[in-house]
């Protein structure tokens, strides 16, 4: 069933070291799936968003032929990764120094 | 209506009969005098006689000969002759003469009739302009008004006065003079024109002409300009702030949307397609941290070759003077807090309690040294008091005030603010060397405390309170005044007295002089054994506020933990709260840790002690050296770094990171017994430790870079040893608790088992035991002689046959 498949894959990432959280969002930032607190989801899917779809157009403009694939925003305390597809978002937070 | 002037096209007109046209030129023009004919004269009259004489005259060439015969026949004598301008009869020729009277009538004629018609169409064309201009006005009104008689309105008046007219006749004068007397010789000479105005010669006389005596008047005028004011007024509408809120949710997308899209195929697509991806950069991320900074988490390397130099402990300046220090022991050693390269030193005489018994009834004076980095070989000024000082500190806030602690147990205070004064003077005068000893400036000492409220014992050790805090009067409590002046001390002598003093000591009305004791007063005894607690040093927390516990040493080699405040219910209260032996002689230093407020490093004998506040055993024992250690301190950059000074004047670095089984560097600072050690509080690249020494001199030494700055970390490591030497006592005293245990069931199965074998059973059992014994060692005994025999035997020395004794 496609909902298993879903769940292991969210297991898998959820699985690795550090990993803080995981939203899945739709392409209006919707949130659909996440194992953060609503609060924060709903806050990170709206900025994250914003920010991908920025940095897609920043690739496209540069070169139409080109296109977003992956986006990692690294900060001081964790990393948010944001894969950007055409109808979905997903949203992961990893904290890289988690020893 | 007049057609204008009527200037006719010019046609081509026939000439009248009778009537020639020619041309004359201008010379003939001038002869006959007809050059003033033009335009404005058409029309003159020329005598036929002046014709023929040119005709004559001139012969051929004349103008006139071709019409010479027909000159002659004309029947007048006044020949009309006119300028033809505009060449009418087209032939070139300038001139029209006529020949018969009645063409010259008719001409004449003509010319009238010509001027009549132009007066005529002139007048015509007046009333025509005229008559325009009245059509025009008519048009405005329909009557016109008769032109009305001019009436006089006195215009003619001004015109009149205006006027100049002659108000008499012209008068007619008329001089005659007598011919003969024109020409006449004359002579001339010069005189002087004062004379002449004075003479009576001149009748003319200068006199005052009123015409010529206007005055020049000034008159004054002034002008301002200014801006014109205008009062305007401007309603605005009063736009008021108004509170606006917006309210507002974020998007959600309900359960059931939810549940479509996750199960939905999409979804399933996008996962699996991304999932690579995001392996990777996770796995990435746990591999590595790329973002980590490598040069911050470098560790110092402290022993890398070829930088000997910076290892090394060297001396940065010594100072001894002759006078005041050779000889004395250096007892108690402060820098100056502000000032850079001042400090103050104790020296105090180095000789027995018997030698002081004996010089006990001369007057001497002692004193404390403050040296100024600037001048080596003077000490800057000199602190002088009647006994020797063995504890003295600057006020951390008001350097000038020295409170010091003598021998005899009374507390000393001196103000220098004078003597700061005049040094900053001299500072600013002179750069010129004075020849001669320059007379050291001496401060006489301004307080002393009262003898019999004092110390019994020499005062050993002396703190000043941190600012703003005090000790209240009878119950010792802790207050915060909040102030910015450290006015409160606290002293320490052998006699086991704690003392708190403040510097504004009244002075008492009824003796007028100011009698000086201490606000509030501690006795600190050994707890079990009787006794007061010979004190030497004492150490107070003053990180955050002022605790009122604190820590103090002995003589007897005790570090006890005590309480200063007073608890209202008990009488003779307690306030030693515990104590623990720690060295076998006198505790010469005491000192907490400038990283860690618990930790407590005391000095003494041969070693040195690391204590944890509330742990009775010392968390780290130091090894003994060979010498006696006389004080120590903490190294106030490097957590886990201890000085310690010895007897034969060897200094000792011990680098608890580094190996705590022995010092890490040692350095000899000079062959005499080190006294004292301060280090100067100032953080700054240069790290100044004062080391003095029982023969009056006082070293500053400069620490190395290694020993300066803190090895990454090195407080967490620190700590962590501390803690792990704090479980090891931890766990030493489990274990101990736990042998004791054993011991005492050991001890208790033992008896049980006697008990339960009965008294006889007991012996038996006893005996058994014993038996047993016996037994063994025989037979071992038994083997050893056979053996014994048999080694003989073969040796040949018995016989075999002989006996078994």
């Amino acid at each position: 069933m496609a909902d298993a498949a879903v769940e292991e894959t969210m297991k898998r990432i959820n699985s690795h070291k550090g990993v803080t959280g995981i939203i899945i969002v739709n392409n209006d930032g919707i949130p659909i799936r996440t194992t953060l607190d609503s609060n924060i989801t709903v806050q990170y899917a709206a900025l994250v968003t914003h920010m991908a779809s920025k940095a897609r157009s920043v690739v496209r403009t540069l070169d139409p032929q080109n296109d977003l694939v992956f986006l990692r925003i690294r900060s001081k305390k964790h990393e948010i990764m944001v894969a950007p597809e055409t109808e979905y978002v997903l949203i992961v937070v990893q904290n890289p120094s988690a020893t | 209506m007049a057609e204008g002037e009527g200037d006719a096209p010019p046609e081509k007109a026939v000439a009248l009969k009778n009537c020639e046209s020619i041309f004359l030129t201008g010379t003939t023009v001038k002869i006959v005098g007809l050059d003033d004919m033009g335009d404005n004269l058409l029309m003159k009259v020329i005598e036929k006689e002046t014709i023929l004489k040119d005709i004559q005259f001139r012969g051929a060439i004349s103008d006139f000969h071709c019409i010479k015969a027909k000159i002659t026949k004309s029947d007048y004598d006044q020949l009309l002759i006119r300028y033809n301008k505009d060449d009418i009869y087209g032939d070139g020729n300038n001139y029209e003469l006529c020949l018969l009277k009645a063409s010259a009538d008719a001409w004449q004629k003509e010319l009238a009739d010509k001027e009549a018609a132009i007066a005529a169409a002139a007048a015509t064309a007046a009333a025509a302009a005229e008559a325009e201009a009245e059509a025009k006005s008519t048009k405005k009104k329909k009557k016109r008004k008769p032109a009305a008689e001019w009436v006089s309105q006195g215009s003619e008046l001004e015109i009149e006065e205006a006027m100049a007219k002659p108000t008499r006749e012209l008068l007619v004068v008329s001089i005659a003079r007598k011919r003969r007397e024109f020409g006449a010789s004359h002579k001339f000479s010069d005189k002087d024109s004062q004379e002449l105005w004075n003479s009576s010669q001149m009748e003319c006389r200068p006199f005052k002409d009123p015409n010529f005596e206007l005055k020049r008047l000034e008159h004054e005028l002034g002008i301002q300009a200014i801006a014109s004011k205008v009062l305007v007024s401007v309603q605005a509408t009063n736009n008021m702030p108004q509170n606006g809120t917006t309210q507002y949710e974020p998007l959600a997308m309900s359960e059931e949307e939810a549940g479509t899209h996750i199960h939905g195929e999409n979804m399933d697509g996008f996962l699996g397609g991304i999932t690579d991806r995001y392996e990777l950069a996770l796995q990435q991320n746990e591999v590595m941290d790329i973002f980590e900074d490598e040069f911050a988490s470098l560790a110092e390397e402290d022993n890398a070759p070829g930088t000997k130099s910076a290892n090394v402990i060297s001396e940065y300046q010594s100072f001894t003077d002759l006078t005041y220090s050779k000889g004395k022991k250096v007892s108690a050693i402060a820098w100056m807090p502000k000032r850079k390269g001042v400090v103050g030193v104790a020296c105090t005489e180095p000789v027995t309690f018997d030698e002081r018994i004996e010089s006990a009834g001369r007057v001497k004076t002692s004193a404390i040294l403050i040296w100024n980095f600037v001048d080596p070989i003077h000490p800057q000024y000199v602190l002088e008091a009647p006994f020797d000082v063995f504890a003295f500190d600057f006020n951390p806030k008001k350097p000038e005030i020295v409170a010091g602690g003598c021998y005899n147990g009374q507390i000393i205070l001196w103000n220098t603010t004078s003597v700061q004064a005049q040094m900053r003077k001299k500072e600013k005068k002179t750069d010129v060397d004075e020849t001669g000893e320059a007379a050291i400036p001496v401060v006489k000492h301004h307080l002393l405390s009262a003898i019999e409220s004092s110390h019994t014992l020499p005062v050993t050790d002396i703190i000043w309170l941190p600012e703003g805090i005090e000790v209240m009067h009878k119950t010792g409590k802790v207050v915060e005044t909040g102030g910015s002046s450290c006015n409160m001390f606290v002293t320490l002598a052998a006699d086991g007295k704690v003392l708190f003093w403040d510097l504004r000591a009244k002075k008492d009305p009824k003796r007028g002089e100011i009698i000086w004791t201490p606000t509030y007063s501690v006795t600190l005894t050994r707890l079990d054994i009787a006794g007061d607690l010979s004190a030497v040093k004492f150490s107070f927390s003053t990180i955050s506020g002022l605790k009122s516990t604190f820590f103090g040493t002995s003589m007897d080699g005790e570090v006890v933990y005590a309480d200063f405040l007073r608890p209202d219910d008990v009488d003779h209260p307690e306030f030693t709260k515990s104590v623990s032996s720690a060295h076998f002689g006198p505790v010469l230093a005491l000192q907490r840790s400038p990283f860690f407020e618990d930790i407590i490093l005391s000095i003494g004998d041969w070693s040195f002690k690391i204590y944890k506040e509330g742990i009775a055993t010392p968390i780290f024992s130091s090894h003994c050296s060979d010498t006696y250690l006389n004080t120590g301190c903490w190294s106030p950059t490097r957590p886990g770094v201890i000085y310690t000074a010895k007897m034969d004047g060897v200094m000792e670095v011990w680098d608890l990171l580094d190996r705590s089984h022995e010092a890490s560097m040692s350095a000899t600072v000079s062959s005499y017994p080190i006294a004292a050690l301060a280090f100067w509080p100032h953080k700054q690249a240069q790290q100044l430790l004062a080391v003095g020494d029982s023969q009056g001199v006082l070293h500053i030494l400069e620490l190395p870079r290694n020993l300066r700055r803190p090895v990454q970390n090195e407080e967490k490591i620190m700590e962590k040893f501390f803690d792990r030497e704090l479980s090891r006592v931890k766990y030493v005293e489990e274990r101990q608790k736990i042998r004791a245990a054993e011991l005492k069931e050991k001890e208790q199965a033992a008896q049980a088992a006697l008990v339960a074998a009965g008294a006889s059973g007991a012996a038996p059992a006893k005996e058994d035991k014993k038996n047993s014994d016996d037994k063994y060692d025989e037979k071992m005994e038994q083997e050893y002689r056979t053996l014994e025999r048999e080694f003989k035997i073969q040796l040949g020395l018995i016989d075999e046959n002989e006996p078994m004794s």
